[in-house]
This record gives C-alpha cells, sequence and structure tokens, in this order.
C-alpha cells in the first residue's frame, strides 16, 4: 500500500517537472563561463615565460658558467711547468708555425751540451704527472684549491718552481730565450728575477751588464759627437762653438771611455767558470735590456 | 540558445572546460541546469532565491573547475555546492523554512500554469505546498531522491549516513501521504 502511495507521490512530483532554468539566469551564467574559459584558454610557451622567468633563466645560466668555467689555478700552474720543461719547449716549438729562425733556435737548444744527470734529475712534468708531484710535494692537493690563491699556494709554487731552476736551470734559461723569442718580455722579465733570485751569482751579471751597456752608449754618444765635430768643424770654429781643443778633448774622452768598456767586457768574461751558463745569461740579459729596463 | 549533448562524460567536459573550452560548459550546464534550478526551487523559500542561488552555484563550480578531481561524481559534487550555497543563505537571512505564511505567500511562483485535471493540478499545487513545510533535512533527501539520484549519492551531498537519508525520505513520505489524502479529503 505505501509503496503504491509513494508511486503516487512521485508521480504528482513529476508532473510538476516542467519546471526549467529561466533564460536570463542561463545567459548569465554562459557568459560567466564564456569569460573564464577565455581567462583560463591555454597560451603559447612564449606567453607564459615571462620577462621575469627569461631573466631569472638568464641569471642562473650565468651562474652555472661562471662556476664551471672557473680557471684551474692547478692546470695553469702544471701547463706553466710543462712549457718549462725540454719537452714543452720542444712540444711548443713543433706545434708553432714553423720558422727557421725558431726551428735554429730548437736545434741548438736540444743540441747544447748538457750534462746527463742533470737531463735525468729533470723529470719532465707533463701536466698529469706534474699535478701528481705538486699533490705529493706540496702535500696538500691543489685540486682543493680555490681560484684566490693564498700565501700557502704561492709558498708551493714557488718551491715548486725553485726546485726545477735548481733540478735545471739549462732548461729554465730556455724557457726564458723561448719567452724572448717569442716577445713575451713581461714573462721573460718575471721568469728571470726568479732565476736571479735562484742564483745570485750569476744574476750579478745583470749589473754588469747594465755597466757595459751604459759604457757602450757612452761611447757610441762620444763617437757621433765626434762624428759631428768633424763633420762640421769648420762651421763650429766660425761660430765659436768648438775649436780644436774641444775636439781633442772629446776625442780622449772616447778613448778613455772604450778603453774602460774594453777592459770591463774583458774582466767580465774572464770571470765564468760555468761557461755557457753564463753565456746564455748575458745574452738573455742583453735581449732583455735592449727592449726595456729589466725590473729588480 | 543551441545547446546539444554529446556522449562526452561530465569529467572530461570539465577537464575540456577547465582548459578553457567554453563549449564543454555549455554541454555540462545543458545536461545539469533544470534538475539544479528544481531542486533549489523546491528547497528555498522563493524563486528568487532559487535563482540567485543556481547562479551562485554555476558560479562557484566555475571557479573551482580548475580544481576539479574527476572521479565520476559531477552532478553529486555540483549539487553539493549547491546545498551549501542554500544553507548559508538560509543561516544568513534566518529563513524559517516552516514559516506556513512565507510558504503559503511563495507558493504561486512554484507551479506556473496548472494543467491536466483540475483535481490533479490542484493536488501537485498542494503536494508542492507541503514540500515546503517539511523538515530541511526530510526536504532536501525527498527533493534529490526524486531528481533520482541514490541513497549513497544523497548521503554524500547531505553528509548523514545513508540510513539517516533513508529514514528521512520514509519520515517525508509518509508526511506527505498523509498531507495529501488530509488535502484529498478537504477537496
Amino acid at each position: 500500500m505505501s509503496e503504491q502511495e509513494d508511486r503516487t507521490l512521485s508521480e504528482l512530483y513529476q508532473q510538476a517537472e516542467e519546471v526549467t532554468s529561466p533564460q536570463h539566469l542561463d545567459d548569465n551564467v554562459l557568459a560567466m563561463a564564456k569569460l573564464h574559459a577565455e581567462e583560463n584558454r591555454a597560451k603559447p610557451w612564449f606567453q607564459v615565460w615571462n620577462y621575469s622567468a627569461i631573466a631569472s633563466a638568464c641569471v642562473v645560466v650565468i651562474a652555472l658558467s661562471m662556476v664551471f668555467i672557473q680557471p684551474n689555478t692547478e692546470q695553469t700552474l702544471n701547463e706553466e711547468l710543462w712549457l718549462m720543461s725540454p719537452e714543452g719547449r720542444s712540444e711548443q716549438s713543433s706545434s708553432a708555425v714553423p720558422s727557421p729562425d725558431a726551428v735554429s733556435e730548437s736545434v741548438s737548444l736540444q743540441a747544447s751540451p748538457r750534462p746527463s744527470s742533470e737531463q735525468s734529475s729533470f723529470a719532465a712534468p707533463s701536466p698529469s704527472a706534474s699535478a701528481k708531484a705538486v699533490s705529493s710535494v706540496g702535500a696538500v692537493s691543489l685540486r682543493a684549491v680555490p681560484a684566490s690563491l693564498n700565501v700557502a699556494e704561492k709558498t708551493v709554487q714557488m718551491e715548486r718552481k725553485q726546485e726545477i731552476i735548481a733540478a735545471s736551470p739549462e732548461s729554465y734559461l730556455g724557457g726564458i730565450e723561448q719567452l724572448i723569442k717569442e716577445n713575451k718580455l713581461a714573462d721573460a722579465h718575471l721568469r728571470f728575477n726568479e732565476f736571479a733570485s735562484q742564483y745570485p751569482n750569476l744574476a750579478q751579471f745583470q749589473n754588469n751588464a747594465y755597466a757595459i751597456k751604459k759604457l757602450k752608449n757612452t761611447n757610441m754618444s762620444a763617437k757621433h759627437v765626434r762624428d759631428e765635430l768633424s763633420a762640421n768643424r769648420d762651421s763650429s770654429r766660425l761660430m765659436g762653438f768648438a775649436d780644436e781643443s774641444d775636439v781633442a778633448e772629446v776625442s780622449t774622452e772616447e778613448s778613455e771611455l772604450s778603453t774602460a768598456t774594453s777592459a770591463k767586457s774583458k774582466s767580465l768574461n774572464k770571470t765564468p767558470e760555468q761557461g755557457e751558463l753564463q753565456q746564455r745569461v748575458n745574452a738573455i740579459i742583453h735581449a732583455l735590456s735592449s727592449v726595456s729596463k729589466i725590473p729588480q | 540558445m543551441r545547446l546539444f549533448l554529446s556522449k562526452r562524460s561530465d569529467d572530461s567536459l570539465m577537464k575540456a572546460f577547465a582548459k578553457g573550452n567554453a563549449q564543454a560548459f555549455n554541454e555540462l550546464y545543458g545536461r545539469h541546469k533544470d534538475a539544479l534550478y528544481r531542486f533549489l526551487l523546491r528547497a528555498s523559500p522563493s524563486q528568487t532565491i532559487a535563482e540567485d542561488l543556481a547562479q551562485e552555484t554555476w558560479a562557484a563550480m566555475i571557479k573551482r573547475s580548475a580544481n576539479y578531481q574527476p572521479q565520476g561524481y559531477f552532478k553529486t559534487w555540483l549539487f553539493t555546492i549547491a546545498r551549501h550555497k542554500l544553507i548559508d543563505l538560509l543561516r544568513s537571512q534566518n529563513y524559517r523554512i516552516n514559516d506556513a505564511s512565507q510558504t503559503e505567500n511563495d507558493m504561486d511562483t512554484l507551479v506556473a500554469e496548472p494543467r491536466g485535471s483540475a483535481l490533479s493540478e490542484l493536488t501537485v499545487w498542494r503536494l508542492l505546498a507541503k514540500i515546503k513545510q517539511l523538515p530541511s533535512e526530510q526536504r532536501e533527501a525527498f527533493v534529490l531522491k526524486e531528481e533520482g539520484f541514490s541513497l549513497l549519492e544523497i548521503a554524500h551531498i547531505t553528509g548523514a549516513e545513508p540510513e539517516t537519508v533513508k529514514s528521512r525520505i520514509r519520515y517525508a513520505r509518509t508526511r506527505l501521504r498523509n498531507d495529501i489524502s488530509i488535502s484529498k479529503e478537504v477537496v
């Protein structure tokens, strides 16, 4: 009975089911939905990526590049040591554009007499091998060294260079000669100063070379004055600027200076017991001093 | 307005609408607009309030469309929103659904034009009036049941246990049967 009455209730309810939502309600709701859909419509990636996102991405890329492309000080040091070694120099000269001078220089360096003990004592540091050597000598792995060298690192580096200079001064001088040949005079100056700090006895040639150069320059200037005077002797006399006595005085000074120069040169040339080593030092000093003043 | 229904599920239409497809919303709206409006019309004090509640319900649904989780219960979710809107409105304005005077005043808005026989029209009119006088829990359970929801769905919408919903529906029907029979006797 109750089920039938329930069906009757439902039928009565369904008879009133014709109610539909009003038109103005439909219009309002659909307008809202359309507006919302337009706002939510998927945008292309270049519109989603606004300027701030692009800028932040650029900053991240720059920061990462600075972290990963930071120069490795250990590698720089090892490459420097490798270039100073005979193998490094020979490899560099062979890889460079072969000019006749460079070939002859490398040949002369290779052919220069060198004690075999020195050759064997100086192990040519390849980049990988020298990294191991630096780690063992300095007791500190340079792989963990930050970009800025601190005092301890500089000390280790200096000790390493001194070891190389002491082990094979010829090869070190060869490196300096190579730098001079490549017209890298600033580096050559620095290397030579390091060499002079290790060998102060050889470094005195530097001062001697200055003395020789000064004497030679004086000699050249005196000669220049003499030539001028001899060329304009008559006009000088007429104008009262010079007479025979002046010319004679200049000639006397010139002869004195040339005598002193030759004596000094002879005395300097007599001193080297190291022979070839000092000659090479002299050549380096001459090459450096002929261009600019050697830094002390 | 041309609304055509497709065989796409409510969830897929909601997903398309969340991506900016307005046509998907048109289909969804066409499917559920009348049922929702009827529920609100039966449960709310007046037709004006029912229209406002329907618009607020659809606006809330549009706003939450981006966060909608497709679980196959779109209609239940929509009616839950509508019920919450109705409860908020009734609480804020302190409506008393069982107030007979107000119900009688709004009764003319419930049935637009009587159709069929005079006895049937009057009975329907009385039924809708008695539905308005039911307690709110029984009224919403009865209306939702008549709109085609199952006991579990009504329990989900109203937040009550299925047995409770079943009891509310039974009480509502008993009361309506008595009232209708009384009215028949009166008529």
